[in-house]
């Protein structure tokens, strides 16, 4: 055992442990961090994802002695309170089913969108393609990684236009997509 | 009622303590069991008032300090109004229903449903599930069936308690009921609305203290009727998912995430190879982990126990354990899983069903057709692997589990550590997909009676390769099919036989099978039989003979080749083999896929939940929103062919229970590579009423890509003695860059009465995944002319197809 500092979403912690401890442990059950999830200790899925120094890294095949810079968790991204705008974008999407794999799903598209603000599709695809989901939510994951770029772009343009800082993305209506009576679905068989 | 007002209350707030969702501390910090949930926050011990009303509302709710001891934990009455709704002091409601959500949002659904029978906005309310000593025993989840059958028991409960109210409210306001309105949780006069009462202000604290009636759960109603489709308000709208928010930033209290005061870690040590018996466990090799406390073994079941997670595992890899191989192999290695399970000796043979007279019909058929289908042993490979927390204090057991069937755990935990159930709760919390997998919740058992063996909190998790390698698994299939064709290419006479290995079917929570207690050797008096099915089948087809037949593996028990349940445990296989083989049908008669089915489908009989009727509507639905175009399959190559891609589409179509899906799946085949990618695919789909259009939406999409990982990529791999299949490598699943280009549901009500009062409400969570192995199938073969009939169709075995097709 022995004394190891981490700096994790703004915080600063010492903890006691093994230094070949993988990160997710001393996260989960050191730190009460539980954002990122045990998938397959392998670092296969992405269910344990971190970002470390803007980098995604799974942090069950992290060392904790090998962590170098700061750590941000899936608890670290909102601030003040307030979420932030990509989290608003799962959620304006649903993006979850199940949600245990959701964590890795965020953190990656996190560390790459802040990186490659503007992603094309098949950037998207290959970026993401490592995030495992069993529930196959992959669409929803796609569709509210696609918003977030929107609001950012939205929200750049309008920065530009007015001089003021933008704190979030514009949270887009939420519209019941299919009409506001019971009988959403289509009568008598005709397909809407 | 505004919108806004139907918006989702956010996440539940933790509590100080053990930051659980909130309508979860009554359970969990064991308070207010007296009264059974009181929300009222009491500081200190208040006095206790339990009158024995005769009235509506004559109880007091009681109130309680927080050290009450743990336990008994004695079923709530579901015949007790009181055990499904309170209506507490600040106008709020928390509904408690025997269900689990798996992640499909049927928990915003029942929200949804009693929210509309109680006239009371959306986000005045809280929804428990699945925590045995608070809510009624509805079974969990299973079968698709909560909001078609628990869902009716929901909407009568809280139809009943709106019309105590409005009975309440009417003494309160002296008027008769019918001079009344009601909303929002507050009754007023219709004719002076200044003239109201608050639900709150009529229970005032009190208990609804009404009996219900009815033989069981799923009978129990009060008198009130439910209300008509036409006046529901909630049902019907895309409300957002109550359960998202806390997912998404981090703050649910997953059952994987529980911890409590001295807690310990454990982790299985599994035998090498299927059968293995143990020799000796050298306990030294792990001296020197840190925190280590001791080896549990019992028969051939072995876990190590630590004090911290990282050294569980440590100590379970490091642990030198001697296992004796069985004498003969446990199984066939998995390339000669179907040449042993054609030739094996059933365990169990239906009776031949036979309809009409098939032998006559093919002795005068035009054309006979015969073909074969495989489908392996397909894994639930859950993204996060099985765990559970269990907690041994005061003589009581409390397993924290995300088991679906939260009901069968705890009485599976009971007797397997003999213990009266009253001492034995589950408190359900979310977790990785289910899908049938927690139904025989292996992880509970192990972390209950761990924990009763240290006298400690114990929670356990699997890891990767042994949820990959054990868990339950769908069973795999042979079929033959035989059909006649007649001068006009009508289908005049279909064989069907099919062969499943499923002897043994691994179901529930049951003592004696889940895979803790078969390594500790504990066996039931028999296996039980298992199942090979028959395919979902509405066609008039006038001469038929069904066959079905079981056959075991050479090994049992102890065996990672454990059938269990996985989402429609048998329709994937059975609907891939059997639209297949009509679409091999339509093809030989060189008709449309699509007006092939749909000729069978009109001379079918009608039924009392108007199958046929909505069959044709759905089928005809997918294939216009897909923009089908009618002609035989394959496609003419000509046309298929964009340089070395080859394109086709697909159909496939089923039923599920009560509920009705189409598939129409467009591919592309790289002639090159043999990669298959799936562009597009449409699904029609009638579940009658959609109490919220876009989560169904969301169920109806997640499953068919569910399906299509099964098309595409899985299949567990096996040599004689151990699954090879254990990590995303070696049992890949389907990935972002698979994912098709578009998929499009179509919502259909096809109801010959579509806007009848009484329209019901199916399940949805698994009839759209039955259909898409066979469209993809059917797609490849209109695309290349080439017949697959087996799945996964990954890239090595399509090519080879190709190849010897010449293709």
């Amino acid at each position: 055992m022995s004394i190891v500092k981490l700096k994790v979403n703004g915080a600063t912690h010492e903890v006691d442990v093994d230094p070949s401890t993988p990160l997710l442990y001393v996260l989960r059950n050191d730190l009460d961090l539980h954002g990122p999830r045990f998938g397959c200790g392998l670092g296969q899925c992405s269910v344990c994802t971190v970002i470390m120094d803007g980098a995604a890294v799974r942090s069950c095949i992290t060392p904790v002695a090998a962590v170098r810079g700061e750590i941000t968790t899936l608890e670290g991204l909102s601030k003040d309170g307030k979420l932030h705008p990509l989290q608003q974008a799962w959620i304006d999407e649903q993006a979850a089913q199940c949600g245990y794999c959701q964590n890795g799903q965020i953190m990656t598209a996190k560390a790459f969108l802040d990186r490659n603000p503007n992603p094309s599709d098949k950037e998207i695809l290959e970026a993401m393609d490592g995030a495992l989901c069993r529930c196959m939510t992959y669409y929803r994951v796609q569709a509210a990684i696609k918003r977030y770029v929107r609001g950012t772009k939205s929200a750049a343009g309008r920065q530009a236009a007015t001089g003021t800082e933008s704190e979030s993305a514009p949270a887009e209506e939420f519209t019941a997509a299919a009409g506001t009576g019971p009988l959403m679905a289509s009568t008598a068989g005709e397909a809407k | 009622m505004s919108n806004a007002s139907l918006q989702p209350s956010n996440t539940m707030q933790p509590s100080d303590t053990l930051q659980l969702p909130k309508p979860l501390e009554d359970a969990v910090l064991g308070i207010n069991r007296a009264s059974r949930r009181s929300f009222l926050k009491a500081s200190g011990a208040l006095v206790i008032t339990l009158s024995i009303g005769t009235l509506p509302g004559t109880d007091t709710l009681a109130q309680e300090g927080a050290a009450a001891p743990a336990g008994p934990y004695p079923d709530p009455d579901f015949l007790q109004l009181d055990t499904w709704i309170v209506i507490h002091p600040d106008n709020t409601a928390t509904f408690y229903v025997g269900k689990t959500d798996g992640g499909q949002g049927t928990g915003t659904a029942y929200r949804q449903m009693m929210c509309d029978e109680l006239d009371i906005a959306y986000d005045k309310t809280h929804l428990v599930m699945g925590c045995t000593d608070i809510t009624p025993d509805q079974g969990g989840s299973g079968g698709s069936d909560g909001v078609e059958r628990d869902g009716m028991t929901m909407r009568r409960v809280a139809a009943e308690a709106r019309r105590v109210l409005l009975e309440m409210g009417g003494e309160r306001l002296g008027a008769p009921v019918e001079m009344l309105a009601v909303a929002n949780g507050t009754i007023s006069l219709k004719s002076d609305p200044a003239k109201k009462v608050t639900y709150a202000e009529l229970l005032d604290g009190k208990r609804f203290n009404v009996a219900l009636t009815g033989r069981n759960v799923d009978n129990a109603t009060g008198k009130a009727a439910m209300k008509p489709v036409s006046d529901l308000r909630v049902v019907g709208q895309s409300l957002k998912r109550y359960d998202i928010p806390g997912k998404v930033d981090g703050s649910l209290k997953w059952a994987v995430d529980m911890k409590l005061p001295g807690m310990v870690h454990a982790r299985n040590v599994r035998p090498p190879f299927a059968g293995a018996r143990l020799v000796s466990i050298d306990e030294k090799s792990v001296a020197d982990v840190p925190g280590f406390i001791r080896v549990v073994s019992r028969g051939n079941y072995v876990a190590v126990i630590c004090e911290r997670e990282e050294n569980a595992i440590r100590a379970a890899r490091q642990l030198k354990v001697e296992w004796k191989r069985p004498d003969t192999a446990p199984f066939p290695p998995s390339d000669k899983l179907f040449d042993y399970m054609r030739t094996a000796t059933p365990t169990f043979t239906s009776e031949p069903r036979v309809e009409g007279d098939p032998a006559a019909a093919f002795e005068t058929a035009k054309r006979v057709l015969q073909a074969e289908y495989e489908v392996p042993f397909q894994g639930h490979t859950a993204i996060g692997p099985a765990h559970a927390l269990a907690d041994p204090s005061d003589g009581q057991m409390t397993i924290y589990s995300n088991d679906m069937k939260a009901y069968g755990l705890r009485t599976g935990v009971a007797k397997f550590l003999d213990m009266p159930r009253e001492k034995v709760r589950v408190v359900y919390m979310d977790g990785p997909q289910v899908y049938g997998r927690t139904a025989a919740d292996d992880a509970g058992f192990e972390a209950a009676f761990l924990a009763k063996e240290v006298g400690r909190p114990v929670r356990v998790q699997w890891m990767r390769d042994e949820e990959t390698a054990w868990d339950t698994k769908g069973p795999p299939y042979v079929f033959k099919l035989r059909g006649a064709l007649d001068e006009q290419g009508k289908l005049t006479a279909l064989e069907y036989d099919a062969c499943a290995a499923d002897h043994a079917h691994l179901g529930y929570n049951e003592p004696d099978t889940v895979l803790v207690a078969q390594l500790m050797g504990r066996r039931p008096e028999r296996p039980a039989r298992g199942n090979a099915e028959a395919p979902s089948v509405l066609y008039a087809i006038p001469n038929r003979r069904t066959t079905t037949r079981v056959v075991a593996l050479p090994m049992v028990w102890e065996t990672p080749l454990r059938t269990g349940n996985l989402r429609d445990p048998n329709g994937p296989q059975v609907t891939f083999a059997f639209e297949s083989f009509i679409d091999e049908l339509a093809a030989a008669a060189k008709a449309d896929p699509v007006q092939f089915r749909l000729e069978m489908l009109e001379q079918a009989k009608e039924d009392a939940v108007f199958r046929k009727a909505r069959s044709l509507a759905t089928v005809r639905a997918a294939a216009k929103a897909f923009g089908w175009d009618t002609r035989p399959s394959p496609r003419p190559r000509s046309a298929a062919t964009r340089g070395n891609v080859l394109t086709g589409r697909g159909f496939a179509y089923t039923y599920r229970s009560n509920t009705i899906a189409a598939i129409a799946a467009e591919v592309e085949v790289n002639r090159e590579t043999g990669r298959v990618w799936v562009k597009r695919m449409v699904c029609a789909h009638d579940c009658g009423l959609a109490i919220n259009p876009e989560g169904l939406r969301h169920t109806v999409e997640c499953g068919m890509l569910h399906a299509l990982s099964r098309a595409l990529w899985e299949e567990v791999q096996f040599d004689n003695e151990k699954v090879t299949s254990v990590d995303w490598i070696s049992h890949p699943s389907l990935r972002h860059s698979d994912t098709p280009e578009s998929v499009e549901i179509v919502l259909v009500n096809g109801d010959p009465n579509p806007n009848r009062p009484d329209l019901p409400h199916y399940g949805a969570g698994e009839t759209s995944h039955k259909p898409v192995i066979a469209a993809v199938a059917n797609a490849i073969y209109d695309a290349t002319g080439v017949r697959l009939r087996r799945p996964p169709f990954r890239s090595e075995r399509v090519l080879s197809a190709l190849k010897a097709a010449s293709t």
